[in-house]
């Protein structure tokens, strides 16, 4: 469970003090997935990095983030445990698709146990046999598949969507955007989706952030 | 561990400022005829020397010739190749050669090439019409400096057109340049008139360490330069070699005049510059949509890969020179060829070989190391994660980039006087950071773009999924910027390679490198052992470059 108390976030770069986010309270159950929308510069993607941990110096925050009741606001990005899905896949382009997965995964897991895992994952998004594809040979929705895998491999216990589907083709964006809401749920993690995309918000409640901020 | 990185910069400032300020200190002091343990008193003795040198005006105007011009040169030279970088892609590819070669290397070659009894005058001997005796004049080491200019823009125009294209690439000049062209400007006046006021401004620094080399080099200017009169570099590197004390005095004097010079040639760059960007805006703004460059459109690929071919017919003189046994003017091939000079020097030269790969090595392992360290640090700042501001360099920048702006000349001798009393001179220590003080920069210049431009989106994808700052660091960022990295390594290797003056002071003879043992394999006048020589000292950076550019580039910029 993901619970967001009196969030406010202020820019301070160059000499600026600019609110982006006002007094913001979400409380997201495992399981269940919000979308947030607004047009562009409402301070959509700064709430999804406040949450991530990737705000830069030149924003400032009060409030509290909790995951699983424990605040992270002030833990370092890689321990908060959250995942993250951008518009780009962003695989790491020096490594090949089962590099990419076993990048993520638990350190404790034998090499077995994550191979058995690997492989199984691509067999549920259909990419079977495509362990050593090197990334530039990959299609876009196979990308986007494989970012999804990575990032659900690596246990969050909550994920991020970044406008995730704003670079694909409409026919690929439908099938892929149920793909991307069913696996998440089955996997028990609370999810926020933002976007200003109206046809992206098919699940769960949706939140118009900038009437949101101003009530 | 991560929060240590912010001691990166104050380390590279403590390595840079220390020696370079007291250094110039030293210069400074020295030239007023305080020398420890010789004289204690000041006096003006080394100025009035300075100024009463019966050819210190025509060496001025000589080095403002030489300097000033061949950078102007190689900077028209680069903007060129930048319009019309389709035009020349095998050159383009071969820039790595051109990088990879030493200054002094081009010198010989040229020498090789086109002194009276060189290749040039041979093949026509050989092919055209008969001659039986050496020329008696001399295309290289002429009284204006013009085969030297020759050599410096041979040399650094393919330096300026690597540094441009790193720019063109931040700026999106593509992109730019489409738009520009789809409004009904030609290719070259949307470069000259919204391109080329973006790019000068960024290429200032290369330009300026350009500048500097060409106004101060001494191995070039040795092998290729005017004797008579000599400049001005070669008139205090001789001075602060004579044993009498009032030379030296008139040596640190110099060195002082020609930081100077050199500021003044800098002054002179920017007023030029900033004309230069007033003029293109005052031509888009005309809104002039055709340009006479176009004219010279032919010309260009001519001029770039005559480049080449001399450098390509400089490595076989080179090669033959190293393997003829007898080779009689005007013959155009040797009459025989052995190897038993090219063995028996390889081997003499074998210390001088892992000396120089030790302190190129080491020297730039650890610049590479601080020089990433400071950069991981500055691209936490949040210029570099949300905005494209990334030339906007901090003050600590501008501290390691000094080397690259002050002639070696102007404070080398302070440093040598300082490591005496630091008990550094001769010993590895030594040498190890007075090749850092020229390594950096150059690490700098070729790193810092890149690294600070990498999409900063990996990173934190790398963060969320590793769990560990160094496990993101080290597997994915470093590799993913790998080519960036070696090819910086290679940059870095031969700047040290190609230290003479640094190692010949600090080292004192007692640590030779190859570049101390081939300026000192001038005086015996054997083309042989020159060749050998000058080929060992091309052939290391060159590896290291080969290297470099055989690595897949996995590079992602915002």
């Amino acid at each position: 469970m993901i619970e967001i108390n009196n969030l406010s976030i202020y820019y301070n770069y160059p000499k600026q003090n600019k609110v982006l986010c006002e007094e913001v309270n979400l409380c997201i159950q495992k399981s269940e997935f919000i979308t947030i929308m607004g047009p562009s510069g409402c301070g959509k993607t700064t709430l999804l990095s406040a949450i991530a941990g990737s705000l830069s110096t030149a924003f400032c925050l009060t409030g509290d983030i909790q995951i699983d009741g424990k605040s992270i606001v002030d833990l370092p990005i890689e321990k908060r445990s959250v995942g993250m899905m951008f518009q780009e896949a962003l695989l790491f382009p020096h490594m090949n698709v089962e590099e990419n997965l076993l990048f993520g995964m638990q350190a404790h897991l034998s090499k077995k146990e994550k191979l058995e895992q690997v492989n199984q994952w691509l067999s549920i998004a259909n990419l079977e046999g495509m362990n050593q594809a090197h990334i530039s040979t990959l299609s876009g929705g196979q990308a986007s598949r494989i970012a999804l895998l990575r990032t659900l491999l690596s246990k969050p216990k909550v994920i991020l969507l970044d406008e995730p589907f704003a670079k694909l083709d409409e026919h690929l964006k439908v099938k892929f955007r149920r793909w991307v809401f069913d696996t998440i749920k089955s996997q028990n993690i609370p999810a926020i989706q933002v976007t200003h995309n109206s046809q992206d918000a098919i699940e769960g409640e949706v939140i118009h952030f900038e009437q949101y901020q101003k009530s | 561990m991560k929060k240590t990185i912010f001691l990166f910069p104050w380390l590279i400032g403590v390595i840079f400022l220390f020696p370079i300020v007291a250094g110039l200190i030293g210069t400074l002091i020295f030239s007023l005829g305080y020398l420890p343990g010789i004289s204690d008193t000041l006096s003006n003795q080394g100025w009035a020397l300075l100024f009463e040198h019966s050819s210190l005006w025509q060496s001025t105007f000589l080095t403002l010739f030489i300097g000033f011009g061949a950078t102007l040169l190689a900077v028209i030279g680069a903007v060129l190749a930048c319009v019309y970088l389709d035009s020349i892609r095998l050159f383009r590819r071969s820039l790595f050669l051109f990088l990879s070669v030493p200054h002094f290397a081009i010198g010989v070659g040229l020498i090789f090439l086109f002194s009276p009894t060189g290749w040039f005058i041979r093949a026509i001997d050989f092919f055209l019409f008969e001659i039986s005796e050496p020329l008696g004049f001399s295309l290289v080491k002429d009284p204006y400096g013009l085969s030297l200019i020759f050599a410096l823009i041979i040399k650094e125009t393919p330096f300026l057109i690597m540094m441009s294209m790193v720019i063109l690439q931040q700026i999106n000049s593509y992109r730019q340049l489409q738009l520009a062209q789809t409004l009904g400007y030609a290719k070259e006046s949307a470069f000259f008139n919204i391109i080329l006021p973006q790019l000068l401004p960024k290429l200032r620094l290369p330009i300026f360490a350009v500048l500097v080399y060409s106004l101060s080099n001494i191995e070039l200017s040795i092998i290729i330069g005017p004797n008579i009169p000599q400049p001005l570099i070669l008139l205090f590197h001789y001075w602060f070699l004579d044993a009498q004390t009032e030379y030296q005095y008139a040596a640190n004097a110099g060195a002082i005049y020609i930081l100077g010079i050199t500021l003044l040639c800098m002054a002179m760059w920017v007023g030029l510059e900033r004309l230069v960007i007033r003029f293109c805006l005052w031509r888009s703004i005309r809104g002039k949509r055709d340009s006479l460059v176009i004219y010279i459109k032919p010309f260009i690929a001519g001029y770039f890969y005559t480049f080449l071919v001399l450098l390509i017919l400089s490595i076989f003189a080179l090669l033959l020179w190293a393997v003829s046994k007898q080779w009689f003017f005007p013959d155009f091939l040797p009459q025989s060829y052995n190897t038993k000079n090219l063995i028996k020097y390889s081997v003499r030269l074998f210390p001088s070989l892992l000396n120089t790969l030790l302190i190129g090595g080491v020297a730039t392992l650890i610049g590479l190391v601080l020089v990433i360290g400071a950069l991981e640090h500055e691209s936490f700042k949040p210029k570099y994660q949300h905005t494209q501001r990334y030339f906007d360099s901090p003050l600590w920048f501008w501290v390691a980039y000094l080397p690259l702006i002050i002639p070696s000349i102007s404070f080398m001798f302070g440093v040598y006087v300082l490591f005496l009393y630091l008990d550094l001179n001769h010993t590895w220590i030594g040498i190890f950071w007075v090749h850092l003080l020229f390594i950096i920069p150059y690490l700098f210049l070729s790193l810092s773009s890149n690294y600070l431009s990498f999409n900063h989106r990996y990173v934190v994808q790398a963060l969320l999924l590793s769990h560990s700052y160094w496990k993101a660091l080290f597997k994915i960022k470093l590799p993913m910027l790998a080519k960036t990295i070696v090819f910086a390594f290679a940059i870095g290797f031969s700047v040290s390679v190609a230290q003479y003056i640094t190692t010949l002071y600090i080292g004192g003879g007692r640590i030779g490198t190859i570049t101390t043992e081939v300026l000192s394999s001038l005086s015996g006048s054997n083309r042989n052992v020159l060749s050998i020589y000058t080929l060992y000292q091309w052939i290391l950076p060159l590896v290291v470059f080969f290297i470099a550019f055989l690595i897949p580039s996995y590079q992602k910029v915002r």
